[in-house]
């Protein structure tokens, strides 16, 4: 069979968009089976179609039957949270894995809470640059690296909010 | 006591003749919706951790099957605030019965 690697930087909060763009690439006969390092693996096979999902879930054995029997098949997943699911096009329908707009709001908070509690351990661990500042370059290099990383997850919170809003609005 | 969310709602009541697992929520409120609501996974799954931390269901091994399937259980309290809020549902309903039944004479009201 088949196959091919599509490099594509994919922001947190976007999870959605990618999983339309992988679902759309479904359509054209390239199906998403791999990430990793940003590459995104493709096997071609002209005559299936998925829906691709994510989802950002604490997993449990549980969790996992429910969405094998619910049709979901599990492709992998990543930091522990987010699992990408596929689903055959004509036996899925117009079923997604949210059916409320309550529970996709829950899905950007749990995200958010995830980043929030990475950034405060960031932050914690850092500190020592403060403690041991003495103006040489490397202080100053390692504090326009941090000030770099912490503007990211400002960025990525006011994003994950604005989904969360974007939900809000739907309830 | 605030009132549930409609697919909190759903899988209390789904839940409180027996315990089922997971898939099996879906399938009773698919089966007694015929078809019209079908509860996704990700949905349930998040209002099932939910009504854990809140204590109102618990997570329970069934013994009878060979293959060991857990299911989920109300407890004492999420059988009690299920009874509220499908009180709360048929009072919200009654008055809104009462309402459309004296629709024709809604006029009469302004002079009450």
């Amino acid at each position: 069979m088949k196959t091919m690697k599509k490099f594509k930087l994919t922001l947190a909060y976007d999870i959605e968009k990618e999983a339309n763009w992988l679902t759309e690439m479904s359509a054209k006969g390239f199906h998403f089976y791999k990430y990793r390092w940003g590459f995104y693996y493709f096997e071609e096979d002209p005559s299936k179609s998925y829906i691709y999902q994510t989802d950002f879930q604490e997993s449990s054995e549980e969790y996992f039957e429910l969405y094998t029997e619910a049709g979901w098949e599990h492709m992998q997943t990543e930091l522990g949270q987010y699992h990408y699911f596929r689903a055959d096009k004509n036996t899925i329908g117009d079923e997604r894995i949210y059916s409320d707009p309550a529970s996709i709001k829950s899905m950007y908070k749990r995200m958010l809470l995830f980043y929030v509690a990475i950034f405060i351990c960031m932050l914690v661990s850092q500190i020592g640059i403060v403690l041991t500042w003495n103006g040489n370059l490397l202080s100053k290099f390692a504090l326009i690296l941090v000030s770099a990383v912490v503007i990211l997850y400002i960025f990525l919170f006011i994003k994950l909010l604005r989904q969360m809003r974007r939900a809000e609005k739907l309830i | 006591m605030q009132a549930l969310s409609e697919s909190t709602y759903l899988v209390l009541l789904a839940l409180s003749k027996k315990p089922l697992h997971g898939y099996g929520i879906i399938k009773k409120i698919e089966k007694y919706s015929d078809g019209d609501i079908v509860l996704a996974p990700g949905t349930l799954y998040g209002v099932l951790t939910n009504l854990q931390k809140q204590k109102l269901i618990e997570l329970v091994t069934a013994e009878k099957e060979s293959r060991q399937k857990k299911t989920y259980r109300l407890t004492d309290e999420g059988q009690t605030v299920f009874e509220l809020e499908y009180e709360r549902f048929k009072k919200m309903l009654a008055i809104s019965d009462e309402i459309l039944k004296g629709a024709e004479t809604d006029e009469d009201d302004e002079e009450i």
